[in-house]
């Protein structure tokens, strides 16, 4: 399971345990990924759903990466 | 160093579709916008492509999640200073917001029939009326007879007059 999919679900508040033991050893990786948490915990708390995030596809995108760097 | 190259390559492209999303999530927690931040982690990945001295690159990932970070805080600092300068200009006009967004409006308006008109006289319009050089500096500057400034500035004047006859 990729990360970004275990920081949605703490964010909807639907983890499971064995899960949240994941999230926690990728915050305790470094500070960088705690400061993101906390800020992503805050624009929950304001409304954010985060729904775009699971639309995205890192296939088509590389290939904006490729089409871009060959401009 | 091409094979370096291309080995780098082949890891960054891992690397991106491994953690395109959890880049993008990182992107948008500084900036609140989901296609800025695609275009955030995009524009990070082409820099770490295109840097010269890749082999000082101790970690590819942790590069690139710094890369992405500083370029998230620039584009919130460059759209701050842009909120500054519409501020500045609200208040040294005079104008009320609304006053602000049409003349706004109508600028956008101005701007797109310009865009319309053939390249040579788009020149001469854009130095002429919108610089304000006068036509002597402009034949100039572009070349041509003083003349000609005039011609292409009758034949902007008659396009755009066409173009926005709705639209004042």
């Amino acid at each position: 399971m990729d990360i970004t999919e275990l920081i949605l679900e703490k964010l909807n508040h639907n983890l499971t345990n064995e899960k949240e033991e994941k999230l926690k050893a990728w915050l305790k990786e470094s500070y960088t990924h705690e400061a993101m948490m906390s800020r992503l915990e805050r624009m929950k708390i304001e409304g954010e759903d985060f729904n775009d995030v699971r639309k995205l596809n890192p296939v088509e995108a590389w290939q904006k990466v490729l089409k871009k760097d060959n401009k | 160093m091409l094979e370096k190259n291309i080995e780098i390559r082949k890891q960054v492209e891992a690397l991106f579709l491994k953690h395109y999303k959890e880049w993008c999530l990182l992107s948008y927690s500084y900036l609140g916008d989901m296609s800025a931040s695609e275009d955030v982690v995009q524009d990070a990945c082409i820099k770490t492509l295109n840097r010269k001295k890749q082999n000082e690159i101790k970690d590819l990932k942790s590069y690139i999640g710094v890369a992405i970070r500083n370029l998230s805080l620039k584009k919130i600092q460059s759209s701050k200073k842009l909120q500054e300068i519409h501020e500045d200009r609200l208040q040294s006009s005079g104008l009320s917001h609304e006053d602000y967004l049409i003349d706004e409006e109508n600028r956008i308006r101005l701007q797109k029939a310009v865009d319309v008109l053939p390249n040579k006289s788009k020149k001469v319009f854009e130095l002429c009326v919108l610089e304000g050089i006068k036509y002597k500096n402009t034949a100039e500057v572009l070349g041509i007879s003083i003349n000609t400034v005039k011609f292409h500035l009758k034949k902007s004047f008659k396009i755009l007059r066409l173009e926005l006859q709705d639209a004042f």
